[in-house]
């Protein structure tokens, strides 16, 4: 943690509107992208940030340093998400357009090739898999968490981290191989049945 | 090492987050275990399409 920081967390703990302003505004993009990345949509995503900043925002007088701020405030909106989203969601399709796809090359068929895969990756990521493993990999794929940054974050031990990260990847990974993912085979077909318990 | 102990220690291989030992005796293995090599292209491949999504603005 940088003495900067340091010193805006000290200032917003005693009271200063300016410095838990600023604090939060650092990270305000990030949590956006992290709860986009959980739940697929920017409105909820929106929600959910807002919701974590005004609490963060509310409880920053707590904060006691064991972990990074960022750490500290994504906990705070991860188990907002998990109230949320507790029960049963209904199994809706992604609308392509709302894919972004990253590096265009102009070339019109790996255009739609790349939509393809990307909304597979997206797809299975929020319908298929499990909500454990949908977190783990969004910190640490998505969110480039160290693996003891996940721990903190989650409650876990670096060793049930690294287990459920490796269950996680792989559940991943033979998803998008039995949906026949293009990334994996040149056959695209979603498999997909039903509803994943979020 | 044997298959399933590699099997077991690719993420974090792929993560490289393995001591140096570690990831030289699989490293070494994959050289030569071909069914093990393509599990870890596998797992190579969804860890980059994943970091390949963009961010919101």
């Amino acid at each position: 943690m940088s003495t900067l920081e340091v010193e805006l967390i000290e200032r917003a703990k005693q009271g200063s509107h300016e410095a838990i302003s600023e604090l939060l505004s650092k990270e305000q993009n990030f949590i956006l992208n992290f709860m986009y990345q959980l739940t697929g949509n920017r409105a909820e995503a929106e929600d959910l940030t807002q919701e974590a900043l005004i609490m963060a925002y509310r409880k920053i007088h707590t904060f006691r340093y064991k972990a990074r701020f960022r750490t500290w405030l994504s906990k705070i909106a991860l188990n907002l998400f998990r109230q949320k989203y507790r029960q049963k969601r209904r199994h809706d399709s992604l609308i392509l357009e709302e894919i972004m796809i990253p590096g265009e090359d102009g070339n019109p068929e790996r255009k739609v090739i790349k939509r393809e895969i990307q909304w597979c990756i997206i797809h299975t990521l929020q319908y298929h898999l499990p909500k454990k493993y949908r977190v783990v990999i969004v910190l640490r794929d998505l969110q480039n968490f160290s693996y003891k940054e996940i721990s903190e974050t989650l409650g876990w031990s670096i060793s049930k981290t690294k287990t459920m990260l490796h269950r996680a990847r792989q559940f991943f990974r033979s998803s998008l191989i039995n949906a026949k993912c293009k990334a994996f085979t040149d056959d695209y077909c979603c498999t997909c049945e039903g509803a994943q318990n979020l | 090492m044997k298959c399933k102990k590699v099997i077991s220690l690719l993420t974090e291989y792929c993560d490289d987050e393995l001591s140096q030992k570690i990831r030289a005796a699989v490293k070494q293995h994959l050289d030569q275990c071909e069914e093990c090599r393509t599990k870890h292209q596998e797992c190579d491949k969804g860890i980059k399409l994943l970091k390949k999504l963009k961010p919101l603005d």
